[in-house]
């Protein structure tokens, strides 16, 4: 069971990764979920209840080439002023038993998107989150939150 | 627009009621001019041989207001001219011992009058022992909210509900009640405070009384109990009614908002 923590303050230099209290040596976090859709492929209320796919790996710096899962496990993800967690201890790692925190508030079911891609070799880092807001009487909202 | 349709059909409806009223003192009138003009003078007349008016002296010629067939010289209403009183609403000659006058004493045996006096604006023949009235028949017969009865938008009972029987008033006042939208009385109400009053909306029913969004609407109307009048009771059905009705409204909103889709909104930093 991993517990993976990342952790930036905007630069490489204070960018780290530790699993289960050691220090990894990464090139590239990826994680990538898709969900919280209607049959028709628009976004709709249910988050992770409504299937999707998701995937998390690490590559290390010893071996680009190879992906390292993450989960089953708990990963936190600290950027300045974001905050994101995500857990699935199921030991198959089935999609249904993730679960996602956003700065503290659980967005399982009204996550729609979720992207984290830290990417040393390419120097390219992006990270946003998309959650399905539905109001009772006013307009539904898909809303973007661009984190890094 | 709505207060507007109002007043053009109260406007319309006081129009016809006014030809119905002309129409059915025509021939009443008529009466009376032919009676006026065999001797008489009329109303307001001031002729100087022999016509009394309104409010004339007690001269011994004067004309009567509503015509006389007396031949003594008993003043009538406006005066006295015994021969040839004018009548305003019979005539002396058609009806000689049943002319009544305008404000003359019924019971003055001396004036040859009989008991079933003249009116004004009304047919003897249609009451003619119903005595003068100051209406026509048919207003009278159909007015509501009479003294001792409960008026229309209230509900009569024999005792005070009650909810308010323990209880202390804390105001009384007259309240103004109207029928149909015309002004029609006023009765006394007892004010027990808190959103009981809205009761009393029920005598000037407005359109939106009758709709849950209205307070009006959750309150029973008035009881009329000996005279006076009391809140109406709190109806917990048309709570439920009113809930209903307000969660099917705002349905009906949030679908018609909710269904032109999600919006798509991007927050950064």
């Amino acid at each position: 069971m991993n517990n993976v923590e990342f952790r930036t303050g905007g630069d490489w230099d204070t960018t780290t990764l530790f699993n289960n209290g050691e220090e990894v040596f990464a090139s590239q976090l990826f994680v990538e979920l898709h969900c919280g859709r209607d049959e028709w492929g628009n976004p709709a209320d249910g988050g992770i209840g409504n299937g999707g796919e998701f995937a998390a790996i690490v590559r290390l710096q010893e071996d680009p080439s190879r992906e390292v899962g993450l989960f089953p496990g708990r990963l936190e993800m600290i950027f300045p002023r974001h905050n994101l967690t995500i857990e699935n201890t199921h030991p198959g790692f089935a999609f249904e038993f993730t679960r996602i925190w956003y700065n503290g508030h659980d967005v399982t079911d009204d996550v729609v998107d979720l992207l984290v891609n830290i990417d040393a070799a390419n120097n390219q880092v992006q990270a946003y989150i998309t959650v399905y807001r539905s109001h009772w009487i006013a307009q539904d909202e898909v809303a973007t939150y661009n984190i890094i | 627009m709505t207060s507007t349709r109002w007043t053009m059909g109260r406007r319309y409806g006081l129009g016809l009621l006014a030809l119905a009223l002309v129409a059915f003192h025509a021939p009443v009138a008529e009466a009376g001019r032919s009676g006026g003009s065999r001797g008489g003078s009329s109303f307001g007349g001031s002729r100087s041989s022999s016509g009394g008016s309104f409010g004339g002296s007690s001269r011994s010629s004067g004309g009567s207001f509503g015509g006389s067939s007396r031949s003594s010289g008993s003043s009538s209403f406006s005066g006295s001219k015994p021969s040839s009183g004018g009548s305003f609403g019979s005539s002396s000659s058609s009806k000689p011992s049943t002319g009544g006058s305008f404000g003359a004493p019924r019971t003055a045996p001396s004036t040859g009058r009989s008991t079933s006096g003249g009116s004004f604006g009304s047919s003897s023949s249609s009451k003619p022992s119903s005595g003068g009235s100051f209406g026509s028949p048919s207003t009278t017969s159909s007015r509501t909210g009479s003294f001792g009865s409960a008026p229309s938008f209230a509900r009569s009972s024999s005792s005070v509900p009650r909810y308010y029987s323990s209880r202390t008033p804390i105001s009384s006042s007259p309240l103004p009640y109207a029928v149909a939208g015309y002004a029609a009385g006023s009765l006394m109400a007892h004010r027990y405070g808190g959103w009981s009053d809205y009761s009393y909306g029920w005598a000037h029913p407005r359109w939106y009384y009758y709709t849950p969004f209205s307070p009006a609407f959750y309150y029973g109307r008035p009881v009329y109990v000996d005279g006076a009048l009391y809140p109406g009771s709190f109806s917990l059905g048309r709570l439920i009614f009113g809930a209903i009705a307000l969660f099917f409204v705002v349905a009906i909103i949030a679908g018609l908002v909710k269904g032109r889709g999600p919006k798509y909104t991007t927050y950064s930093g």
